[in-house]
């Protein structure tokens, strides 16, 4: 058996004789039952990955926690009402329009390098893409802030645009280089040959490589700025105020219902989009959401 | 063509190369006394005193120790989640769970464990309800204590949805199921065969995303912030506190910190293995 799982793993099939295609036609009912522990698995994955949204809505609409009160002394939506007014309301769009501008740029950055380097063996330079990725946004921005102030932009918003660029750069050249179709360069020399202008090869072969991905990198670009606070707190040195910059801020002053609607407000956008990445064929979120500013790893289903 | 070859060049310097190169020089020549506001020439001095401390080593210890226990935690958890909703048939399910759980952002996870997790959290709250006396003080410091317990939750509640999601879809694309059915039909019970079978498989293509998860975990930084304890801090913590202190003195030792995490990340990098693919 053991000579079998290293032989599977390797794509040659040795199972003492056993043609892998007979497996399909295994009846599974062998294997099913079980049906109240599966239950157990659900509602206990449920209590982990579902039970903490809902957690987080019953803290935002509420307020007066005493100990030990599990819900709240007043159920109102104050908190919500404020997440959509004045500075809430300002740091909310601020943040979103930042995220657009680094998801735009980032993504059109990303095709033109992948584009750039597909010309070549470019792989260990590849490699230098990472590097942005892997390390921590908070001490990236530690070494680039004396750069960024050399040059009067600490502080400002194009301070924290163009270093949110870095990692959304950084993402999307290492996406979108991932994307090229075999036979791409054959037809840009067709397209050339045929009096092509350089449009006419983005329009008739650029494109359509990368079209179905565009929207996805978009967005995973969007997230890095949208979900970054080593960057933005560091470099824009509290002049910067976006949405997760609101959430720090209301976690530090112990404003729970604030915090909270902050939160949802920031990760909603996200769930919704990996809701609907789920049950689309083909495409498979690794990682949403951020760890190191990473916006996320994504997957393309062979 | 070669204005549009030569723009993504220019990017590929300006937006990558340049910042890269100058976060780890800069660091290295600050730490060395080449560059900055107290710099008198080359000197070892604050390597000699930052590593003569015990800061940066407990620092380092924790880092590495706290990536490791996460790492391992949610490949664990991964991979008992994947076998299970193969053995039981609820992979679908469990993927939209895995995949609500996916959404959760670090720092909004770290928000969440210190809601439920802190001593005035939902968890004591629950407790005090139950057990009559029951107080804050009675409640197990799983926040801000000294051994992260509380970073390693967090890192754990958002790494268990991506370490199951891959999972699955290695499941999948290796045809686990065929070769763990074919165990079953040559007489293996129904977990023996997935332990026995399908799990060696699966670990033989973790190589990647444990190296992923361990890296991450080790820059990990916003749930360290929220959820670590003062001292010893996280090494991103470290070197960001060290660094943004009034005093001018720090900032040199905070650039061997970052000269010394880099060399932790060009370790790693070094250490990945060579068929891995990223991204």
């Amino acid at each position: 058996m053991r000579d079998g799982v290293g032989a599977g793993t390797r794509g040659r099939v040795k199972f003492r004789g056993a043609a892998p295609e007979a497996c399909q036609s295994i009846d599974s009912s062998a294997v099913t039952g079980g049906g109240g522990w599966a239950l157990v698995l659900l509602v206990g994955l449920g209590l982990v990955f579902v039970l903490p949204w809902f957690v987080l809505l019953w803290l935002s609409v509420g307020s007066g926690w005493e100990w030990p009160r599990l819900w709240p002394q007043r159920v109102d939506g104050m908190a919500w009402q404020r997440a959509f007014s004045g500075s809430h309301l300002r740091a909310l769009l601020q943040g979103a329009g930042l995220s657009l501008a680094v998801s735009l740029s980032s993504t059109a950055g990303g095709l033109l390098i992948s584009r750039s380097l597909s010309h070549r063996e470019g792989g260990r330079l590849r490699r230098l893409f990472f590097v942005p990725l892997l390390v921590s946004p908070a001490v990236a921005a530690g070494c680039l802030f004396d750069l960024l102030a050399r040059l009067e932009l600490a502080g400002t918003w194009v301070g924290v645009f163009l270093v949110q660029c870095v990692f959304g750069t950084a993402f999307a050249a290492v996406f979108l280089g991932g994307a090229r179709v075999s036979g791409a360069e054959r037809r840009e020399q067709l397209v050339r040959a045929l009096g092509g202008s350089s449009w006419a090869v983005w329009r008739h072969v650029v494109l359509p490589d990368v079209w179905r991905l565009l929207p996805l990198c978009l967005f995973q670009s969007a997230l890095i700025s949208w979900l970054d606070y080593g960057l933005t707190t560091v470099i824009g040195s509290g002049r910067v105020q976006t949405l997760m910059m609101r959430l720090f801020s209301q976690i530090r002053e112990g404003s729970v219902a604030q915090a909270a609607a902050s939160a949802l407000l920031l990760s909603l956008p996200l769930l919704v989009v990996v809701l609907v990445l789920q049950f689309r064929e083909g495409v498979r979120v690794r990682k949403p959401g951020t760890w190191v500013g990473l916006g996320g790893l994504v997957e393309r289903a062979p | 063509m070669k204005v549009e070859r030569a723009a993504g060049w220019i990017l590929l310097g300006l937006l990558l190369v340049v910042p890269t190169v100058w976060m780890v020089g800069y660091a290295l020549l600050y730490s060395l006394g080449l560059l900055g506001l107290l710099s008198s020439g080359l000197t070892a001095e604050w390597w000699r005193q930052a590593l003569s401390g015990a800061v940066l080593w407990h620092s380092l210890l924790l880092s590495l120790g706290v990536a490791s226990v996460t790492t391992l935690a949610c490949l664990v958890a991964g991979l008992a989640v994947c076998v299970a909703a193969d053995r039981w048939r609820v992979q679908r399910a469990v993927g939209v769970l895995l995949t609500i759980g996916a959404a959760l952002p670090v720092s909004v996870g770290a928000f969440v464990v210190l809601q439920v997790c802190s001593r005035g959290g939902l968890l004591p709250r629950m407790l005090a309800l139950v057990i009559p006396g029951f107080e804050q003080a009675d409640f197990p410091a799983l926040v801000n204590d000294s051994w992260s317990v509380g970073i390693v939750l967090a890192g754990w509640l958002t790494g268990v949805p991506l370490t199951g999601l891959y999972l699955q879809g290695q499941w999948e694309t290796a045809s686990v199921g065929r070769y763990v059915s074919l165990a079953e039909r040559l007489g293996a019970g129904a977990w023996r065969a997935r332990v026995r079978v399908g799990v060696p498989m699966l670990i033989r293509r973790v190589g990647g995303l444990t190296w992923l998860l361990l890296v991450w975990n080790f820059s990990a930084w916003e749930a360290p912030l929220l959820l670590g304890s003062q001292s010893p801090r996280m090494m991103s913590v470290l070197i960001q506190q060290s660094a943004g202190q009034y005093s001018l003195q720090e900032r040199p030792l905070s650039f061997v910190y970052a000269s010394l995490y880099f060399l932790v990340l060009v370790a790693l990098l070094c250490w990945l293995p060579r068929r891995t693919k990223l991204g």
